[in-house]
């Protein structure tokens, strides 16, 4: 006791730093559940966040649009054009939809399990950004009240973006799939009985392997989800950008590039099951 | 510093961080504002606003960005103690000593950070978080310079005084007291 009244700083210290230490152990056991202050301080910030969050995307909006002025009258031709070619597309999709349709009904009258659309759309902006540098969490402006819950997949136009870590009443913390711990299963979409297992390599990327060692994948080959686990199938995940065979594992690994720019994210849309 | 005041510019900070200086980040690197504040208030600043404010918005970060709470704010409280105690060897009136303190600062918050996440099995690789430091540091030390700049007249009292001990004030007042 004399020693603690003699360096009450350091005591001060060592005991702030134990109680650090403390809160990270006991959050580390608990993972994405936050406690009801934890969702309050969420709530109360991603409240300020969302109208700045909008602000600085329009202000960012507006200077690029001043000066890339020329660049954008060029996209702005050459979309029209895939506008047109997308038409023609969703009439050919619309008709292979009514058949689909059909061939559903048939399936449900025959007593199979019900195939029908097993997930629907909540879109979202993205409020605030993780200001790590490191990971790619960030915070949408929807919640339970829109449907979305803990663990449900996040996607955007490009393809696959991850996971809902935590779900408040308006807002979420999501999850890259770049940062992910866990393991994603993917097949290849030139041929789709190429299985695979990919996460975060660390390095802002993504890297994994294939199931079967002699599967023959190839650099440039487009990867998706395959439908096993959390999530969903045929969500784009990324390309193929190196393939090697690793002697110490004896498995063919893959590098891939993510379809998804994590660090410029407006929108995405939430898949929440029916 | 009045307590009021720098929670008012550290909440300013947080909410900058995480909106808007992500969209005008250089390199696709956006610089950790909060950790600047850290530095300036421990290294400039009499008081403890610094450790205190570092560890509150630490908490708050990892409360709404982070998988595990804690770990940024026991790296604040780490950058906040060294930046402390180099007031002791540092004169906070010159430019280059806010520049050693902000380039401790990043360095020792990395480590620690990537340590601590390697620890709990969820760490990035460390060559390409070091590689991201680099320009996190230029970037900081920057940002520290340019708010040094700003608040230089209220913080360093009669700079023009060349018979002022330039040292630190406690030391000044224990070596009069010797």
């Amino acid at each position: 006791m004399n020693w603690l009244r003699e360096h009450k700083i350091l005591t001060v210290i060592l005991s702030i730093f134990f109680l650090l230490v403390i809160v990270v152990v006991i959050s580390y056991s608990n993972i994405g559940n936050s406690t009801v202050l934890g969702r309050s301080v969420n709530k109360v910030v991603a409240m300020i966040q969302g109208p700045v969050s909008s602000a600085g995307n329009g202000v960012k909006t507006g200077v690029y649009g001043i000066l890339q002025f020329r660049n954008i009258l060029k996209e702005n031709e050459e979309l029209k054009d895939q506008i047109s070619d997308l038409n023609r597309e969703i009439i050919q999709i619309k008709m292979t939809e009514a058949e689909l349709a059909e061939l559903q009904n048939l399936s449900n009258i025959l007593g199979y399990e019900n195939v029908t659309p097993y997930y629907s759309y909540v879109t979202a902006d993205v409020v605030a950004m993780d200001g790590s540098n490191w990971f790619n969490l960030f915070t949408i402006n929807a919640g339970t009240k829109d449907g979305v819950y803990k663990d449900a997949v996040v996607i955007n136009g490009d393809g696959l973006i991850g996971r809902v870590l935590e779900a408040g009443s308006d807002w979420a913390k999501v999850i890259s799939v770049i940062d992910e711990s866990n393991s994603v299963s993917f097949k290849v979409f030139r041929d789709m009985q190429l299985l695979g297992i990919l996460s975060g390599d660390g390095k802002g990327s993504l890297k994994g392997y294939m199931v079967d060692t002699e599967a023959a994948v190839i650099e440039g080959d487009i990867l998706i989800t395959s439908g096993m686990g959390m999530y969903p199938e045929g969500i784009p995940i990324g390309k193929v950008k190196k393939v090697e065979w690793n002697n110490d594992t004896l498995l063919k690994t893959v590098n891939i590039e993510p379809s998804a720019y994590f660090k410029n994210l407006q929108k995405v849309t939430v898949l929440v099951k029916k | 510093m009045k307590y009021r005041y720098s929670f008012l510019i550290f909440f300013l900070a947080f909410i900058l961080q995480s909106t808007i200086m992500n969209h005008f980040g250089i390199f696709q690197m956006s610089p950790n504002l909060i950790l600047c504040l850290v530095v300036i208030f421990s290294f400039l600043y009499e008081g403890y606003n610094g450790i205190v404010f570092g560890i509150v918005f630490g908490f708050v970060s990892d409360i709404c960005f982070a998988e595990i709470i804690g770990i940024t704010a026991m790296c604040n409280f780490a950058v906040a103690l060294i930046c402390i105690e180099m007031k002791r060897y540092f004169y906070k009136e010159s430019r280059i000593s806010v520049m050693i303190a902000t380039s401790i600062g990043t360095v020792v918050y990395a480590l620690f950070f990537w340590s601590v996440y390697r620890i709990l099995g969820k760490g990035a690789d460390f060559v390409y978080v070091m590689e991201k430091e680099a320009i996190l540091l230029i970037y900081h030390i920057f940002i520290t310079m340019v708010i040094y700049q700003i608040i230089r007249r209220s913080v360093i009292k009669h700079s023009g005084d060349r018979y002022m001990y330039r040292g630190n004030l406690q030391e000044a007042r224990s070596l009069n007291r010797s």
